[in-house]
C-alpha cells in the first residue's frame, strides 16, 4: 500500500513526538551516561576517570547485595502483579454479575498515594505496637510466629516487596481482563465444541490468545520492579537487607555525594532491563513457535 | 483531513500554551503576586528566597515571617519567599540539586557537615563569625549553640536559630514499681534497662527510621571518655573504630540495642513517642523541643505527674563534666556569599537583632542569651530546662552524622542500626566502618 | 456438571472475588478511619475503630493547609500530561507499527530503552536544562519530563495493540479513497478506545503519585502537587502528624474515585466494542 509508505505522513506522525522524547528524555540520559565516567560530588569540579566507577561497582559488595535483593523483589512483585493479576482476570471472566463494580473497586489501591501505602504497611507489619498481621496470627493461634516483619533481616525484603506487589494487582488485572474478553467468541466456541473445557480451555486457548498482552505485562512489571524505589526507600530498614539497586544508586548520588558513581549504577540498571526484555521476548517467540 | 488537522492544531495549542504558561509565570509574578526581583542589588522591589527544611507552622519559620513583615513595612517592595521542604532527605536532595545547577538561593538551611564545609571552602557561604562580630552580637550567643554550628575546621558559616538539650524522659511509675533509681552512670543506665526488660517492660522506645536517634547511642560513651576528640579523629582517619574507645561504644550499642522496642528499625518518630506516652515504654530519649508534649496539660490522663527526665549519665573515667551532654542548636542558617549584599544582608541584620525576643515570646529556647521576664507565661518544665541550660558547660556532644563524610555517614547509619538489631557484631561493625573511612579518605 | 455443583462453584467464585475485594478495599477504609483518630490512638490501637470520631483533622486540613491548591495543581499537571501522552503515543505507535519503514524496528527499540531508565539519575541534567530554558517553577517543568518518560511504555502499548488491527481494514479504507490521515483518524483510532483508556489510567496513576519531579522542579508552593504538599504535616525533627496526613489523603482520593465511577461507563462501552469487533 503506497499510503503506508508516505514519508511525509510518517514524519508528520513521528516528528513532533520524537523530538519531544529526544529533548526531554534522551539528552539528559546521555549526560547522565557521561557522569558515569566522571568523578563528581555535585559541587566541585568534575574529572574524567574512565571506567573507574564501573570497576568500583564490580568490587562493591554492597552493590551486589542490592542486586541480589532486587532480584528477590522482582520475583515477588511479578508473582503478585502479573500472576495473581492474571488469576483475578480469569476469575472475573467467569463471574456474570457485578463485574464492572468489582473491576473498579479492585483498581482502588493503585490510586492511593505512596505515602499512605507505606505508612499502612508499616503499621500492618509492626510488632510494637502490634500490627494487623501479628494480630491475625495471634487470633488464629499462630502467635509464636509474630515478629517485626519489616526489620527482621529474614523477612524484611519480602515485607517491603508485598506492598508494591499488592498495589498494582488491580492494574494488571484490568489490562489482562480486557485482553481476555476481547478474545473472539468464535474461538472459544470452536474449542468447546471440540470438547476442550475448563482448565484445558484456559491453558491451551485463552492464554496463548493473549500471549502478546502477557508479555507486555511482564515487560512492564519487570522493568518497573528493577527500578523499584518508592516503597523500599520509605519503609526499608537501614542495614542493607532491603537495599535495592535504585535506592542504593539514589543514596550514593544524593546522600553520599558520589554522583558519578550513582550514574554508573543507573547504567547497570538499564543494561539489566535490556537483558530482561530480551529474555522475555525470546521466551515468547519460542512459545509462539511451538503453538504454531 | 480537516479532522486530523484539528487534532494537530489542538495538540500544538495545548503544548504551546503550557510552555507559554510556564514562561509567563517565570518572568511575571512570584508566589504572592509581587513583581519578580531583578538580579541586581537594589534594595527596593527585592524578593529574598530562603530554602528551608523547617516545618512551616513551627516557631522559627513563624518568627522569621513575622520579622519579614515588619521589615517590609519599612522597606516597601521587600518580600521574603520561604520555600519549605519539611522532609529532611527530600530537602537535601533538593538543596544539592539546586546547588549543582548553580541555583543557590539567598538563604539556605544546612547542618555543619562536610557538604557545608565544601561550600564554605569554595567561598559560597558568608562567614558568619565575621558577620556576627561585626554586629556585636557574637558574644551574646550561648557558646554551645555557636560551637555546634562550627565546621570541622572551626569556621563558623551558619547561624543557629534554636537551642535544645536532649534528655531521657522516663516513666516514674515503671521506675518505682521496679525499684529503679534515676541512673547516675552509664553502667547504671544499662543495668536499669536490662532490669526493666527482664520484667517484661519495653525499656526504651526509639525512632529507628530517622537513624540519628540510634546513632546517639554510639556517640555516648566516646563523648564521656574523650569529649568530641574521638569523633573528630575518627572522621579524619586519626582514630579507628576498632580501637579501645570505638569498641566500647560499639559494644554499648549492641547491649543497649536489646532494650529497644522490637522492630525499632522501622518505627517512625511519632510512633516511638506515642509508645512512651501510652505507657508502653519506660524511657524515651528526645530533646526539649518535645516539652509541649510533656507538660502537665498536654500529657494524657494516665501519664500526668508521671514523667521525669535525666541527662546523659556519666562514667567513672569521664573527661567531660556532668553538665555537658547532648544538645543541639538545630539546623543552621547559611547565606549565599554571592547574593549577600544589599537587601539580603540588611534583612539578616534586622533579623539577628530582633529574633531572640520574638522567638522566646513563643515559649522557645533562644540561642541568644535570654532571661525569662514573666515566668507565668512559661511552663514549669520549660523553666526547669532553662535553668539546666544556663548551667550548661561549654560544648555539646557533636552528632556524628555532621562530622563524617557523606558516604561514611550513610554507611554508618546502616551499620549502626544493624548493630543495635543484633544483626552484626561489634567487631564486624568496627571493621566495616574503618574500611569505609579509609576508602573515602583516599578520595 | 450438575446444577448443584454449578451453584457451588459459582458460590466459590463469588466468595473468592469478595475476599479479594476486601483485601483491596481495606486500606482505603483503614485510611479514612485512621484520619479520624487522635495521634496516640494511631499508635496504640491502629486497627481498632476510632474511639471518638475526631473530625478535627479534617477541619484543620481544610482550614489551614493549601490542600485544594495542591489538588488543583496535581490535576492540571496530570490531565495535561495524559492528553499529550495519548496524542503522541497513538501517533508514534501508528507510524512505527503500521507504516512500512525499515527504520521502524530500530526506533521502537530506541523507545523501549526509555522504559528502563531510573529517573532519579536524570534529575540534575534535567534541572540544569530547565533552568537554562527558564522553565523552572511552572507546570511545564513538571509536564515535560513526565510526558517524556511516559512515552516509551505508552508507545509500546499502542504498537502492541496496533498489531491486532488487521491490515485488511486499512486496505479497504484506502480503496475507498482515504488518505493516511483519514485512515488514522477515522478508521484506526476509533478502534483504540480501550487502549487509550488503558494508557490513560496507567499514566494517571504514575503522574498523580509523582513525588520526585514535583519536589525537585518546583520551589514555589504555588505549584506544589499533592505528594509534595503532604509534607506540610511533617513537624520538627521528623514528627509527622499522621492524622492530618491521612485526612488530606482521604480528601484527595475523593475526586479520583468520582472520576473512576464516571469513566467506568466509558470503559464498559469501550470493552464491549472491542469484543464485538474482534
Amino acid at each position: 500500500m503506497k499510503v503506508l509508505k508516505d514519508k511525509k505522513a510518517w514524519i508528520a506522525f513521528m516528528a513532533p513526538a520524537l523530538l519531544f522524547y529526544l529533548a526531554t528524555v534522551f539528552v539528559p540520559i546521555i549526560q547522565s551516561l557521561l557522569y558515569g565516567f566522571q568523578n563528581w560530588n555535585g559541587i566541585g569540579t568534575r574529572s574524567y576517570i574512565g571506567f573507574d566507577n564501573y570497576v568500583k561497582m564490580y568490587r562493591d559488595p554492597f552493590f551486589w547485595n542490592a542486586v541480589k535483593n532486587n532480584l528477590g523483589y522482582v520475583a515477588i512483585v511479578v508473582i503478585m502483579q502479573v500472576f495473581i493479576g492474571l488469576c483475578l482476570a480469569l476469575l472475573l471472566t467467569y463471574i456474570k454479575k457485578g463485574t464492572s463494580t468489582l473491576r473498579t473497586l479492585y483498581y482502588l489501591p493503585a490510586v492511593i498515594v505512596t505515602v499512605a501505602i507505606a505508612q499502612l504497611f508499616r503499621n500492618v507489619f509492626s510488632l510494637q505496637p502490634q500490627g494487623l498481621l501479628n494480630i491475625m496470627l495471634d487470633s488464629i493461634g499462630l502467635g509464636h510466629w509474630q515478629k517485626a516483619w519489616l526489620s527482621d533481616p529474614a523477612t524484611a525484603l519480602a515485607a517491603v516487596s508485598v506492598p508494591e506487589g499488592w498495589r498494582f494487582i488491580g492494574l494488571y488485572m484490568v489490562i489482562l481482563y480486557s485482553a481476555l474478553i476481547s478474545i473472539p467468541k468464535e474461538t472459544e466456541e470452536a474449542a468447546t465444541i471440540d470438547g476442550v473445557n475448563g482448565w484445558q480451555l484456559i491453558r491451551h486457548i485463552k492464554l496463548p490468545s493473549i500471549a502478546n498482552v502477557i508479555s507486555l505485562c511482564l515487560i512492564m512489571c519487570i522493568t518497573g520492579a528493577l527500578r523499584g524505589f518508592d516503597i523500599p526507600y520509605m519503609i526499608g530498614v537501614p542495614g542493607s537487607s532491603t537495599e535495592l539497586v535504585t535506592t542504593y544508586m539514589y543514596k550514593k548520588a544524593f546522600s553520599s555525594m558520589q554522583y558519578g558513581y550513582g550514574s554508573s549504577i543507573a547504567v547497570f540498571i538499564v543494561l539489566e532491563s535490556i537483558i530482561a526484555v530480551a529474555i522475555i521476548n525470546s521466551l515468547f517467540k519460542l512459545r509462539k513457535g511451538e503453538a504454531a | 483531513m480537516r479532522k486530523s488537522k484539528w487534532l494537530y492544531g489542538a495538540m500544538s495549542a495545548i503544548l504551546l500554551s503550557s510552555v507559554l504558561a510556564g514562561c509567563g509565570n517565570e518572568e511575571g509574578k512570584q508566589a504572592d503576586g509581587s513583581p519578580a526581583a531583578s538580579q541586581g542589588s537594589s534594595k527596593d522591589a527585592k524578593t529574598i528566597t530562603w530554602l528551608s527544611a523547617r516545618p512551616a507552622d513551627g516557631a522559627i519559620v513563624q518568627t522569621i515571617k513575622e520579622l519579614a513583615e515588619k521589615y517590609a513595612t519599612d522597606h516597601p517592595g521587600f518580600k521574603l519567599d520561604v520555600q519549605i521542604t519539611a522532609d529532611r532527605p527530600s530537602y537535601l536532595t533538593k538543596l544539592r540539586t539546586l546547588i549543582a545547577a548553580g541555583n543557590m538561593p539567598e538563604f539556605i538551611d544546612t547542618d555543619a557537615d562536610p557538604f557545608a564545609q565544601q561550600l564554605a571552602g569554595q567561598g559560597k557561604l558568608v562567614d558568619m563569625a565575621a558577620f556576627l562580630k561585626e554586629q556585636g552580637i557574637y558574644d551574646k550567643f550561648y557558646q554551645p549553640a555557636l560551637k555546634y554550628q562550627e565546621l570541622p575546621d572551626g569556621g563558623l558559616y551558619l547561624i543557629p536559630l534554636e537551642y535544645h538539650l536532649e534528655m531521657v524522659w522516663y516513666n516514674k511509675k515503671l521506675f518505682n514499681d521496679n525499684h529503679i533509681q534515676v541512673p547516675k552512670t552509664m553502667d547504671d543506665w544499662l543495668a536499669a534497662a536490662n532490669k526493666l526488660k527482664a520484667s517484661g517492660i519495653t525499656p526504651i522506645s526509639v525512632d529507628g527510621t530517622d537513624v540519628w536517634p540510634v546513632l546517639r547511642y554510639a556517640a555516648m560513651l566516646p563523648f564521656r571518655q574523650t569529649g568530641n576528640a574521638f569523633i573528630r579523629d575518627l572522621s579524619q582517619g586519626k582514630a579507628k573504630m576498632s580501637g579501645d574507645v570505638g569498641m566500647r561504644a560499639a559494644r554499648f550499642v549492641a547491649e543497649m540495642g536489646k532494650n529497644f522496642q522490637q522492630g525499632f528499625a522501622t518505627t517512625d518518630y511519632t510512633t516511638a513517642k506515642n509508645l512512651f506516652l501510652d505507657g508502653k515504654s519506660a524511657m524515651y530519649w528526645m530533646g526539649d523541643w518535645e516539652i509541649p508534649s510533656f507538660t502537665e496539660e498536654a500529657l494524657p490522663a494516665g501519664m500526668k505527674g508521671n514523667v521525669g527526665y535525666f541527662y546523659l549519665p556519666t562514667t567513672s573515667d569521664a573527661s567531660t563534666p556532668n553538665n555537658e551532654f547532648f544538645g543541639n542548636s538545630g539546623i543552621g542558617l547559611a547565606a549565599n556569599a554571592d547574593k549577600f549584599d544589599g537587601a539580603a544582608k540588611d534583612f539578616l541584620t534586622y533579623v539577628i537583632q530582633n529574633y531572640s525576643d520574638a522567638y522566646v515570646a513563643k515559649q522557645q529556647m533562644s540561642p541568644i542569651k535570654f532571661e525569662i521576664a514573666d515566668p507565668s507565661k512559661f511552663s514549669s518544665l520549660f523553666q526547669s530546662v532553662k535553668k539546666d541550660m544556663d548551667n550548661y558547660g561549654s560544648e555539646f556532644a557533636k552528632p556524628w552524622d555532621t562530622l563524617l563524610d557523606a558516604d561514611t555517614n550513610t554507611v554508618m547509619g546502616d551499620l549502626v542500626i544493624k548493630l543495635a538489631m543484633g544483626a552484626t557484631t561489634p567487631e564486624q561493625f568496627a571493621k566495616e566502618i574503618d574500611d569505609t573511612i579509609a576508602s573515602n579518605a583516599s578520595n | 456438571m450438575t446444577a448443584g455443583k454449578h451453584r457451588f462453584s459459582t458460590f466459590l467464585l463469588y466468595a473468592v472475588a469478595i475476599l479479594i475485594l476486601v483485601v483491596q478495599i481495606y486500606p482505603v477504609i483503614w485510611l479514612i478511619l485512621s484520619s479520624l483518630k487522635s495521634s496516640i490512638e494511631l499508635t496504640s490501637k491502629p486497627f481498632a475503630l476510632p474511639s471518638r470520631w475526631l473530625f478535627d483533622n479534617y477541619s484543620s486540613v481544610i482550614r489551614d493547609s493549601h490542600l485544594f491548591l495542591y489538588i488543583k495543581n496535581t490535576a492540571i499537571v496530570t490531565f495535561s500530561c495524559i492528553i499529550l501522552i495519548v496524542a503522541f503515543s497513538s501517533t508514534i505507535g501508528f507510524a512505527l507499527e503500521k507504516m512500512q519503514f525499515k527504520i521502524n524496528a530500530k526506533l521502537l527499540g530506541f523507545f523501549t530503552i526509555g522504559i528502563m531508565i531510573p529517573v532519579q539519575v536524570t534529575l540534575i541534567p534535567l534541572f540544569i536544562m530547565y533552568k537554562n530554558l527558564g522553565l523552572l517553577n511552572s507546570y511545564t517543568a513538571l509536564i515535560l519530563p513526565q510526558v517524556g518518560f511516559a512515552l516509551p511504555l505508552s508507545v509500546l502499548i499502542f504498537t502492541r495493540f496496533y498489531k491486532y488491527v488487521p491490515n485488511e481494514i486499512i486496505e479497504a479504507a484506502v480503496m475507498d479513497g482515504c488518505n493516511i490521515y483519514q485512515v488514522f483518524w477515522r478508521i484506526v483510532l476509533p478502534l483504540t478506545n480501550n487502549t487509550i483508556i488503558t494508557v490513560a489510567s496507567i499514566n494517571f496513576i504514575f503522574i498523580w503519585n509523582d513525588f520526585i519531579f514535583s519536589n525537585t522542579f518546583t520551589n514555589d508552593s504555588q505549584y506544589k502537587t499533592i505528594a509534595v504538599g503532604l509534607q506540610e504535616f511533617i513537624g520538627a525533627f521528623g514528627a509527622t502528624d499522621w492524622g492530618q496526613t491521612f485526612a488530606a489523603i482521604s480528601i484527595s482520593i475523593l475526586p479520583i474515585i468520582l472520576i473512576y465511577l464516571i469513566l467506568n461507563k466509558n470503559v464498559m462501552a469501550g470493552m464491549s466494542e472491542g469484543s464485538v469487533k474482534g
